[in-house]
């Protein structure tokens, strides 16, 4: 496989991503486009490590990007619980109290 | 350089990671703790390391263990972020709003934690570092805003600071993906040299796409144009002591931070392939400059409560911060970084005012604002003069901050954008007026008061003392020279 494949599938995922967070369907779904966001970035990453020949650069960030990834997911699911207790749910169009007024 | 050596280099560092784990264990270890106890921890890690980072402006630049990078810009924002934190924790410790101490501890470590975030963001030209030092100091803010979870607003504001936070700094991961595979490196200059290279072979695009990620990402942060629209709402739903987390540590860490990026790549391309697309950037940057600086002081304008008009002030103020950007070179950088140093202390001066809002009402509705320079008269001057400044009225700090980006963007050729930023200076004067005027009126009851107080007025005092003195502008500019200077890219 050429590194463009490669490029390409870590596109799909971004848009995919992309696409899941502006679908505004559920919280749940918002993190999970987060999610793949983080993780074409990842595949790039290795992609180019691979293919570039150099050090291992590219594999370590991948490593950290799916450290932070973890993080994130659980501060994000610890975030929406608290938004599903105090308002009883989790679609993002509930969330509209603040604005001009 | 030995291990040992390089710990002493990261000294400031370590002391807020080991500080930041000890006000954790606190209240697990002392049942009995009270609830100022953490917050004293943490005030005493902070000034630690800020003395060490005082200590470091002197030690000239290092490269430690080949991910941090050690030189006067950083070190001056990294003190510039570590002071404004610690007046955001002398607001929180502050606040007796909460009942109990809940949540109390948790503020402390999370804003720790925010401030070692960008203690790595700010010092460094290793991209990966850049964006975990990103990446902790965003975590650090989306727990922050939800913190409070008996308040009602917590959960809004966390949801909107995690969602648009998390997108945006995807986004420049994928850019910074993209620049790796372009230039074989994580290394900003060597990037830079790439990118140069690749500019002069005539792919622009290739440039252009994850520049114009990394530029989504440090949107957000910095909140503007196109990027803006959650700075007004998160600022709405956060208390006031992450309220001035956000508007100046959070805002002034990543300004810096852009500032650095920028730099490197100029660094290798102004004598190379940038040439050519050094126009249309300075076009796109001047043209976002402006948009911001007039939909945040228009926006302003017509806020009813403190808290969402901070936070369009700040939006227009982050414009004001881009006009020096714009101009890609060393004078305008130099304007924008005395901007940010000055613009800092002068809103943590206004954010801690806003601590003597009277809650009767319940929001932080301006017109609670009646009679303030009645009852604490200190406080209403220093608010006046620290407004002042935000508009930039002589005799203040502020004033020759815009004076100096206005003079610089007019010889860089950019006269329409003076324009721009005269009328959102108007716009500024108007709504700081709104703000001034009901101070001296007949007092509003049910005001914040007691001895607890005494440090959030020093703090408001202070700045206000503070940007009178710095009327006497030379220093700021010396320090703002420097720093440019230590990013070596002209």
């Amino acid at each position: 496989m050429s590194l463009v494949a490669y490029l390409v599938v870590a596109a799909l995922l971004m848009v995919a991503g992309l696409a899941m967070v502006a679908s505004r369907r559920s919280l749940i779904h918002v993190l999970i486009g987060l999610e793949l966001v983080l993780n074409a970035s990842a595949l790039n990453f290795v992609a180019f490590d691979r293919y570039s020949g150099g050090g291992q650069e590219g594999q370590l960030a991948a490593l950290f990007v799916i450290v932070v990834a973890a993080a994130e997911a659980a501060l994000g699911l610890a975030i929406v619980l608290h938004a599903y207790s105090s308002k009883g749910s989790i679609r993002p169009d509930d969330f509209r109290s603040l604005g001009d007024s | 350089m030995s291990a040992l050596d390089s710990l002493l280099w990261l000294m400031p560092e370590a002391i807020l990671a080991l500080g930041a784990c000890v006000v954790l264990a606190w209240d697990l270890v002392f049942k009995k703790a009270r609830p100022w106890e953490s917050g004293a921890v943490g005030l005493t890690c902070l000034a630690g390391a800020s003395f060490f980072l005082f200590q470091r402006l002197g030690w000239g630049e290092a490269d430690v263990l080949g991910m941090v990078r050690v030189d006067f810009h950083g070190t001056l924002f990294q003190l510039a972020v570590a002071l404004s934190a610690a007046a955001a924790l002398i607001l929180e410790m502050a606040d007796r709003h909460p009942p109990g101490r809940e949540g109390r501890t948790e503020t402390v470590f999370l804003l720790m934690a925010g401030v070692l975030g960008a203690f790595f963001l700010l010092g460094t030209w290793n991209l990966m570092m850049l964006y975990l030092g990103f990446e902790g100091l965003g975590l650090a803010v989306y727990a922050l805003v939800a913190v409070r979870k008996w308040e009602k607003d917590s959960a809004e504001a966390g949801v909107k600071a995690l969602v648009y936070g998390a997108l945006s700094s995807g986004l420049m991961l994928y850019g910074i993906s993209l620049l790796y595979g372009l230039g074989g490196s994580l290394d900003l200059r060597e990037i830079g040299l790439e990118t140069a290279r690749v500019l002069a072979s005539g792919h622009v695009v290739e440039v252009a796409v994850p520049f114009l990620l990394l530029l989504a990402g440090f949107g957000f942060k910095l909140a503007f144009l196109p990027f803006h629209f959650w700075a007004p709402d998160v600022y709405q739903g956060s208390s006031t002591p992450v309220l001035s987390f956000l508007a100046v540590a959070s805002k002034v860490a990543g300004a810096a931070a852009f500032l650095r990026v920028l730099a490197g790549w100029l660094a290798a391309g102004l004598d190379g392939g940038l040439g050519e697309v050094l126009a249309p950037t300075i076009w796109i940057l001047a043209a976002i400059a402006a948009a911001t600086m007039l939909l945040g002081s228009l926006a302003a304008l017509k806020q009813k409560n403190l808290h969402r008009l901070l936070g369009w002030s700040s939006v227009a103020q982050g414009g004001f911060f881009l006009i020096g950007v714009a101009l890609l070179g060393r004078y305008g950088f130099e304007a924008a970084s005395a901007y940010l140093l000055v613009y800092g202390l002068t809103m943590i001066g206004i954010v801690a005012a806003a601590f003597f809002l009277s809650r009767k009402s319940g929001g932080l509705q301006l017109r609670t604002l009646r009679g303030l320079g009645r009852t604490h008269p200190w406080v209403g001057v220093s608010l006046v003069i620290l407004l002042a400044s935000l508009v930039g009225l002589p005799p203040t700090a502020g004033f020759f901050a815009k004076w100096l980006l206005l003079v610089r963007a007019w010889e860089g050729g950019l006269g329409w954008l003076v324009m721009v930023a005269g009328l959102s200076t108007i716009l500024t004067l108007v709504y700081a007026l709104r703000l001034a005027r009901p101070l001296f009126l007949e007092s509003e009851t049910d005001r914040p008061s007691g001895s607890n107080l005494w440090p959030v007025q020093a703090l408001v005092v202070g700045a206000a003392a503070g940007v009178v003195a710095l009327f006497h502008f030379t220093p700021v500019l010396d320090l703002a020279r420097k720093s440019v200077e230590s990013l070596r890219f002209f």
